[in-house]
């Protein structure tokens, strides 16, 4: 009987460890089916775009953080869209995550950790701005504006080979 | 090592093997609605007398109002020129036209005192002739204190006439930023989604070719036209069946559209020719002439025996005029 309890409490945080590091992963490493909400606020002349982001995390941090990066991974794989008077901005890359590019990417969008350390998307993160916050069931919310350095990003993964010039043909 | 050796080695062979397609020229031309609002227009009577006007481009750069184009045309200018695309300058082509002609006037041969030889039609042919014509137009409007900018951009074929890209919209009124200022967040705002809709007009064109228009005519003189029976590949046939075989065979959707036809001319459109030919081993850039050139050599031949004069009306349109140079 007691063998059965220990059995049983093993499988219980075996379970719950592999929980844990799922949602650790889930958020850390980018993925197509993100539920941030980005839209255009504004474009700037020095080929910036001003985003603002809407994005759910464990803890207010991480939730910024979350922001800042899914900014960048939208910019290259989804499209921002328009708001009111600004146009929509088109994906950079067009075949999403593929096996090619996968590696890459998973580096490149790595969300920054405790110790300050985190992908590549953080270079073209110019500014941000004070987020509002709320409170949800699994966590927080916030909502802030985030000025995306979009020229550099696409001409970054132009000479990466992951996107094309518009004179690639030419 | 090897492997850097070897890629260096890949590199060079496919740069070698494989050339550049012909880069299309791109213009910014004010619409022809901007024109008629700020009366840039130019009057004249046709044939039957009636009075007609067309945008006069020329006494739009003269004019002190054209400040806000010029900023418009500047800006486009500048971000095409970052995607690898300089646009030709209208204003600078017509100023260089002007030049020329007074330059081509004055020029004679030390010998013999002999002029540069000149028809009108070369007179023609030598207008400003992009090959995508980016169409503009914009409205400064005003509600209550606040102004704003109504702005159209499109791309559009110059030979297919097809709008390949547009853009339009309001922008965000304003009480404080000046005119040039709206104009230019316009601009900003917009060439993101209308340059990724030219990229997906490259992508289509890189797979499927690029799409010509082919005119075919002929001459007065000649007693024969598109109805004349040959016997070919154990048949007899019209001409103009004959050429659309040809066509067929030759364009990279093998499905030309032939759009009208007579006995005396054929008119093609969605002619989808391949972006490069072999030649002396290697892929050239090939455009409508090129492609003509073939099919002019094809009608040489036994059974036709038909000389035939190209006619290039740009990157994408040609006029293969049949019976003789």
């Amino acid at each position: 009987m007691e063998k059965m309890k220990f059995v049983n409490v093993l499988l219980f945080v075996t379970l719950c460890c592999c929980c844990t590091v799922s949602y650790a992963q889930d958020k850390s490493v980018f993925s197509l089916n993100s539920d941030s909400e980005i839209v255009v606020k504004g474009v700037g002349q020095d080929g910036t775009k001003v985003l603002t982001v809407t994005a759910k995390g464990k803890k207010m941090e991480q939730a910024v953080e979350i922001a800042k990066r899914d900014a960048v991974a939208y910019c290259l794989f989804k499209g921002i869209k328009g708001s009111g008077s600004t146009e929509e901005t088109p994906a950079i890359i067009k075949n999403g995550i593929t096996p090619e590019n996968e590696e890459f990417f998973s580096s490149f969008l790595m969300l920054k950790n405790n110790k300050g350390r985190g992908g590549e998307y953080l270079r073209f993160v110019n500014k941000s701005g004070q987020p509002k916050t709320s409170k949800i069931k699994k966590g927080y919310m916030v909502s802030l504006d985030i000025q995306i350095l979009y020229d550099d990003l696409k001409e970054y993964m132009i000479k990466e080979g992951y996107a094309k010039k518009l004179d690639f043909l030419f | 090592m090897k492997r850097i050796l070897l890629l260096g080695l890949l590199m060079m062979i496919s740069s070698f093997v494989m050339g550049q397609a012909k880069k299309p020229i791109l213009m910014v031309i004010p619409s022809d609605s901007y024109c008629d609002r700020n009366n840039y227009l130019q009057e004249f009577t046709d044939e039957t007398g009636a009075v007609r006007y067309v945008s006069d481009y020329n006494s739009i750069f003269k004019s002190a109002d054209s400040e806000d184009l010029r900023l418009v045309i500047a800006e486009l200018s500048k971000l095409f020129a970052e995607r690898g695309f300089p646009l030709k300058d209208l204003e600078q082509t017509l100023k260089s036209m002007n030049n020329a002609s007074i330059e081509e006037s004055l020029l004679s041969s030390s010998s013999s005192g002999a002029s540069i030889k000149s028809t009108p039609l070369d007179m023609v042919k030598n207008n400003a002739q992009p090959d995508i014509i980016l169409d503009l137009d914009y409205m400064v409007k005003t509600r209550g204190p606040q102004r704003f900018v109504t702005y159209v951009l499109r791309a559009v074929d110059a030979y297919s006439n097809k709008v390949i890209a547009a853009n339009s919209g309001d922008g965000e009124p304003s009480a404080s930023a000046t005119v040039n200022q709206l104009l230019e967040v316009a601009v900003l705002n917009y060439i993101d989604s209308f340059s990724d809709q030219l990229m997906a007009y490259f992508e289509d064109m890189a797979v499927n070719g690029r799409e010509i228009v082919v005119k075919l005519k002929v001459w007065d003189n000649l007693d024969v036209n598109f109805e004349t029976e040959y016997f070919f590949e154990d048949e007899d046939l019209e001409l103009v069946d004959i050429i659309d075989y040809w066509m067929q065979d030759n364009t990279v959707n093998h499905a030309p559209v032939r759009t009208r036809a007579s006995d005396n001319f054929i008119n093609y459109e969605q002619v989808r020719i391949p972006l490069y030919k072999e030649r002396k081993g290697r892929q050239s850039a090939i455009g409508a002439r090129e492609f003509v050139n073939d099919l002019r050599s094809f009608l040489r031949k036994d059974p036709f025996f038909l000389d035939s004069k190209i006619y290039e009306r740009g990157l994408g349109e040609v006029w293969l005029i049949i019976g003789e140079k």
